[in-house]
């Protein structure tokens, strides 16, 4: 039984991990009809990013914080050059255009941090465990699954009751209305995808130290990322949430039973739900 | 211009051309018999993503598959060259033919998806049986057969020349056949579906059968180009059916330019002699795989032959419209 | 007799969930008629159309043309049984020339024939000859070698109109044949169409009243989901309920 449960608090733990990635390439697809391939290689660059705020500074807070904005920042720069020329293109340009981003990402990573991976410990205050009930718990696990929930807390409330909320719901299902209106809809894009980008640098820094730093994840992530978006629906936040914890509790619970078929077992899924539901649980025809 | 549209003339000499001259000018002839397996495989591609508008991340699939399976003939069976290719070009197909009828059933993204999907679970299969696929180290000892018909030995392939003459003599029959298949009424078939699906199907062509059939083709291509390299290597390796392959292909596609079979070849040579050159010196050179890959689909639509051809066109001082625009041009 | 509508349906409804878009419509097209389907916005002609051409498959009813049941025919199907459609909104091969688009359209109707990638596509000589026809038809010979997407709209709106013709079908089915085109370049599309309906059966939606009424032997009013009233354009003109179902119930405006 305790086994069932730690495997399940894993499973939700990694679950909002994946949504937190997941979240943004849904926003960035339902708002800019924009397919990101380069997603999971911004997880790793925030994961490696933390990495080595947390070499230089041995704080691992100063990481959680300022890994994620980078990313947002690189991001920004990224969309400013090269996604707009891409919004209007057909997905496959936006696909191989993002690839060619992936690879020049990944390919840093490697330069500068090496080819072999890195790890990265809890901070000092999480490093200990959690009673529950009769059974103990790492603490940083436990961190991880109520930070990321508050971050998705905030997502919601950025995305159904602020002004820039309703623009980015309003934009998904009309930019050009939007822009007749007077919305920067420019503005509007770019700051939508930093913002998404930049949770996937989020996701990064938080599975760091329970996942390690590898730097060939990023098409693992990007795959995962896409799983949780189909089954949840893409532009759905809901879709994210549910989808990714989905993901995250089978794929915790496989690796109890089935280890080597997790992956398998998660790419034919995917593929299932596609072709039986391409439009998953919450996403718009 | 009749002679250009013919499948012998054109952009087919071009192509003899560049065969006869690579390994007189590269520093090895390995390298141009790499060049010219590739130049298959990206041509195969290209039927997808130029001429029927599909992205697909799946092409590793049917090389890695190819591979195998010519591989496992010759070693278990004893199959000789010949049966070990036509094996390799049959299961290729098959699984084209599998992966294209699920695949197909979706368009757009989630097509790319499906194809995406199915190679990693392609992926994860070979590693998982590694009994037949030797796993992690791949399938070693890989022989290469004499090319032999009806009992009689017309050449040992020991030698880097003879297998590069081999290759280049398969590599010039698929170029013509894959003109011939561009220049019938499916290969039209398919620069319709491309331009216009929903069109084409009101006009009355059943557009998934004609996707599926040219995915078939492009399965066969590759698995026989993945087999061929199989035999070159002597060796199966594990990343022929893994998702950076497909990638790769779909690069060499994509660079050397999707509006005409000559780019495959183009694109192969591009990307295995930038590595070849660079990989020793630097070990991060794919960095500008990524680079070219922007800059192609940003500013250079038309790839390597795109920007030939235009070049060609400003020395000649030729004006692109008064070209024919039908698709008789395809080449 | 039967043999006398070369297309009819049965009770034919499509409803998008709730909301039945065709009621229940018992539609006859007369062969080598000129047949017109007009109505307000929200009547229903284009979910009707849509049922007609196979691109939706209705919720009830049926369709039968030459006597044959196609209620559930796909729709690329249809061509080779004979009935051939023209988009509302302009869908060309734009990056293809006109003669090339027309000779595609004509390569259609032999389906799954064009499978052969061992022939040469200058082979079929009837593909390239029926393009030529056609090309003549629609009067669009000075502009045959031009990108279909360089057309002005008039032309294109035309070469529509010719990619139905391409499949030889028995029914021509035109959906809003006329939609976005000047006012100089209407009579071309009218007598075009006046033409066709010599030597096919065509079945169109419209708005363009004044080329509804001169050309149309039999004209069909829809509202809200069903037919409001049926007959030639004479009846059709004056009859009250057809300016109420246009105008709206209050009358206003």
């Amino acid at each position: 039984m305790n086994l069932y449960l730690f495997q399940a608090l894993n499973g939700i733990g990694l679950g909002m991990i994946y949504f937190l990635i997941s979240v943004g390439l849904t926003i960035i697809f339902g708002l800019l009809n924009f397919v990101n391939f380069a997603h999971g290689a911004f997880y790793l660059l925030g994961a490696y990013l933390s990495f080595s705020v947390v070499s230089i500074t041995g704080n691992y807070w100063l990481a959680l914080i300022l890994a994620p904005i980078f990313i947002a920042f690189i991001a920004l720069l990224c969309e400013k050059t090269l996604i707009k020329r891409v919004y209007h293109l057909p997905h496959t340009y936006q696909i191989l255009v993002t690839l060619g981003v992936a690879l020049i990402i990944q390919e840093l990573c490697i330069s500068i941090w090496g080819p072999i991976g890195k790890n990265i410990s809890p901070p000092d205050s999480l490093k200990g465990v959690v009673q529950l009930g009769e059974f103990f718990y790492p603490q940083y696990r436990l961190f991880v699954i109520v930070f990321a929930a508050i971050v998705a807390f905030g997502v919601w409330i950025l995305l159904d009751k602020t002004k820039f909320g309703a623009l980015v719901r309003a934009g998904s299902e009309d930019a050009e209305t939007l822009s007749l209106l007077g919305t920067h809809t420019h503005r509007l894009f770019s700051i939508t995808f930093a913002l998404g980008v930049g949770l996937a640098g989020l996701a990064g820094v938080l599975a760091a130290p329970i996942k390690g730093i590898h730097p060939f994840i990023g098409p693992e992530i990007l795959g995962l990322a896409f799983f949780v978006v189909v089954i949840g629906g893409m532009g759905s936040f809901t879709g994210a949430l549910v989808g990714g914890l989905l993901v995250g509790l089978v794929q915790s619970l496989m690796t109890t039973f089935w280890p080597q078929g997790a992956s398998l077992m998660i790419y034919g899924a995917m593929a299932f739900v596609i072709l039986l539901r391409p439009y998953g649980l919450f996403g718009r025809a | 211009m009749k002679f250009k549209n013919s499948i012998i003339g054109g952009v087919t000499l071009l192509a003899i051309a560049m065969m006869i001259l690579m390994p007189i000018l590269l520093p090895s002839i390995t390298l141009a018999t790499e060049i010219l397996i590739f130049a298959l495989a990206a041509l195969a591609c290209n039927l997808l993503l130029g001429y029927t508008g599909l992205l697909s991340f799946g092409q590793g699939i049917f090389f890695g598959g190819g591979a195998y399976t010519a591989s496992l003939v010759m070693i278990h069976l004893d199959f000789g060259l010949l049966g070990a290719l036509f094996a390799a070009t049959v299961i290729g197909s098959l699984l084209a033919f599998f992966v294209g009828a699920l695949a197909i059933r979706r368009t757009g993204i989630y097509f790319v998806m499906l194809t995406l999907a199915f190679s990693q679970m392609a992926y994860f299969l070979a590693y998982t049986f590694s009994d037949w696929t030797g796993g992690d180290n791949g399938l070693l000892d890989v022989p290469r057969p004499p090319l032999s018909l009806f009992g009689f030995v017309i050449s040992d392939l020991d030698s880097v020349e003879s297998f590069y003459l081999f290759v280049a003599l398969i590599f010039a029959l698929v170029f013509i056949l894959a003109r011939r298949i561009i220049q019938s009424p499916f290969g039209t078939t398919l620069v319709a579906i491309r331009e216009n699906e929903g069109r084409a199907s009101a006009v009355g062509f059943s557009t998934n059968y004609f996707k599926l059939v040219a995915f078939v083709i492009s399965g066969a291509i590759t698995g026989m180009a993945g087999a061929l390299y199989a035999m070159l290597l002597n060796f199966a390796p594990l990343s022929n059916i893994e998702l950076l392959m497909s990638e790769n292909i779909l690069i060499m596609t994509i660079i050397g330019g999707t509006s005409s079979l000559l780019g495959s070849l183009l694109g192969a040579g591009a990307i295995v002699l930038i590595g070849d050159l660079l990989s020793s010196i630097w070990p991060r050179w794919m960095m500008i795989l990524g680079a070219a890959l922007i800059a192609v689909v940003l500013f250079m639509p038309g790839g390597l032959w795109g920007g030939l051809e235009a070049l060609y066109l400003k020395l000649t001082g030729k004006n692109k419209s008064t070209q024919s625009s039908s698709s008789e041009d395809k080449k | 007799m039967s043999n006398d509508y070369l297309l009819q349906t049965s009770n034919l409804g499509l409803d998008y969930g709730a909301f039945s878009a065709v009621g229940n419509v018992d539609l006859k097209i007369k062969k080598g008629t000129i047949h017109t389907v007009i109505g307000p916005n929200g009547a229903g002609k284009t979910s009707l159309f849509h049922c007609l051409t196979g691109e939706r498959k209705p919720t009830r009813g049926s369709v039968l043309f030459n006597d044959a049941n196609i209620t559930h025919l796909a729709a690329h199907k249809r061509v080779s049984a004979g009935m051939s459609r023209s988009f509302q909104v302009t869908s060309l091969f734009q990056n293809l020339s006109v003669r090339e688009n027309l000779r595609i359209a004509a390569q259609g109707r032999d389906g799954l024939k064009a499978l052969k990638f061992w022939i040469s596509q200058t082979a079929n000589k009837a593909h390239i000859q029926k393009a030529e026809e056609v090309l003549a038809k629609i009067q669009l010979e000075s502009v045959a070698d031009r990108f279909a997407g360089e057309l002005s709209h008039g032309q294109q709106r035309v070469l529509e109109v010719g990619m139905a013709l391409c499949g030889s079908p028995e029914l021509l089915l035109l959906d809003e044949p006329t939609s976005g085109m000047g006012v100089d370049d209407i009579p071309i599309m009218t007598n075009l169409i006046a033409q066709l309906g010599k030597e096919h059966t065509v079945m169109l939606i419209e708005h363009n009243m004044r080329l509804v009424m001169s050309i149309s032997d039999r004209i069909t009013v829809m509202h809200q989901g069903n037919i409001l009233l049926e007959g030639s354009p004479d009846e059709i003109k004056g009859d009250e309920r057809v300016k109420k179902a246009y105008l709206g119930e209050s009358g206003n405006e």
